[in-house]
């Protein structure tokens, strides 16, 4: 068995473990409110919420693990889902990592490089939360509103950014993918309930086969 | 006393938080270890290591001050540990205060700095249901994943990278395209990522003769690309 063979083994147990550990960890509060302060808001209201919660996400259960996948891996995926922000933090942080050792994806030391760099992304996304916790609220909300504005434009500037890294490795790919997506959002419009995942499916998937089909004839 | 901030804060609550962050923690910091050890079994050399964790780590400030943005709106309403606790483990920025507030309608009330404690316990199991899905499906589907990746290459190897340049351009192409569109609703978002792209491509391009550029493009992507957004409009 190979070196990475072995290592995936190895990260597929951590990975599952301590998923579950993080789904108890996560019922913890609900439960403790429910059964040890003995605030019971009842099972139909408890499942109400929940519905209506998985009336909105159900399909990104299923869509964002299977979208993501190809970029991330399963090391990835462990990580990203048990700590969530995953297109806002882990994927940038995973790509930065595989440039800055020139790991390319889809090499086995590129999967390497990406899982570091997921982890410090973790790491360093706690230590800023802990920091503002304990900076307080007061404090906090002190900080000037632009301020507060700036912070929420930062992501579609890092979106833009990411996308233009990619977009220069292969111009082609970037325009079919804009394409695609743009017409898919139109199209999803006309869908009764407007089904969003189906948008990031078909996406990334044309984009894939595109990608694949340029790559094969350049070869040629 | 029908204040639910007094449990909201409570140390019981604060000590589930503190577990939930330890377990994740615990999960990165093995997987860093096993991944350490293993690029330097794989003669990736030392110093590539500590600059893919460096650039890694630079690229990862800017979206943890966007998630400390989230993180002061759900606080004011579910209280500190239960913020950090929902923002460190499984939950992101976007989800959690969605899920909250439909927990809170499930009692025929809403969020509020003011709420019965029972409300406030809905709402916690809206954000710990609602978002189990994720959990168990990569739970149980995650390691079978490979076939899919094989199907894709058709078994060849080499076409992997595309896969994942594919994959990237798909999905941020959708973001983008998001983004763009709001340029009459949201004009400042339009410009920021526009301005973000421009960045980057200028930061590449120079990066080719200055390659400490190319570490801090991304940096400068996206905070210039806020700040552009900010000032234009």
């Amino acid at each position: 068995m190979g070196i990475y063979n072995r290592y995936i083994d190895d990260v597929t147990k951590i990975g599952r473990s301590t998923m579950v550990l993080g789904l108890v960890a996560s019922l913890l509060p609900a439960l403790i409110m429910t059964f040890y302060f003995g605030f019971n808001p009842g099972l139909a209201a408890i499942v109400a919420g929940a519905i209506s919660q998985a009336s909105v996400s159900g399909a990104f259960y299923f869509s964002e693990p299977i979208s993501y996948y190809p970029i991330v891996g399963r090391a990835g995926l462990y990580m990203g889902f048990l700590s969530g922000n995953l297109v806002n933090m882990r994927i940038p942080a995973a790509i930065s990592a595989q440039e800055a050792s020139e790991c390319p994806a889809g090499t086995e030391e590129g999967s390497i490089m990406g899982t570091i760099g997921i982890g410090v992304s973790i790491w360093i996304g706690i230590v800023f939360l802990i920091l503002s916790v304990l900076a307080g609220q007061a404090l906090l909300s002190q900080l000037p509103p632009s301020f507060m504005a700036l912070l929420t434009l930062v992501i579609p500037g890092l979106f833009g950014g990411v996308f233009a890294q990619f977009a220069i490795k292969s111009p082609k790919v970037a325009a079919f993918s804009l394409v695609v997506s743009f017409a898919m959002t139109k199209i999803v419009d006309f869908i009764p309930g407007k089904p969003a995942f189906l948008i990031t499916l078909v996406s990334v998937f044309s984009s894939i086969i595109f990608a694949k089909k340029l790559m094969e004839r350049n070869a040629k | 006393m029908n204040n639910h901030m007094i449990y909201a804060s409570h140390p019981i609550i604060w000590g589930t938080a503190i577990l939930g962050i330890i377990i994740v923690l615990l999960q990165s910091g093995l997987i860093i270890k096993k991944s350490i050890a293993a690029a330097k079994d794989l003669r990736i050399s030392n110093e590539q290591i500590s600059k893919g964790i460096k650039v890694s780590a630079m690229a990862s400030i800017g979206p943890a001050l966007g998630v400390v943005g989230s993180l002061l709106a759900l606080l004011v309403t579910m209280g500190s540990p239960v913020s950090t606790l929902r923002l460190s483990l499984i939950g992101s920025s976007n989800f959690e205060a969605m899920a909250a507030n439909f927990g809170a309608q499930a009692m025929g009330s809403e969020l509020s700095t003011n709420m019965l404690p029972v409300v406030f316990t809905n709402a916690l199991w809206t954000m710990a249901l609602g978002s189990m899905g994720w959990i168990i499906f990569v739970f149980l589907f995650a390691h079978k994943m490979d076939k899919v990746n094989g199907l894709l290459t058709n078994g060849r190897k080499a076409l992997l990278p595309a896969v994942g340049l594919g994959a990237m351009l798909g999905s941020f192409a959708f973001f983008n395209v998001g983004n763009l569109m709001k340029f009459k609703t949201n004009p400042d978002v339009t410009v920021a990522a526009i301005s973000g792209m421009i960045i980057m491509v200028i930061c590449l391009k120079i990066g080719e003769k200055m390659p400490w550029l190319k570490e801090w493009a991304l940096t400068f992507a996206m905070f210039g690309g806020a700040a552009i957004g900010l000032l234009a409009l």
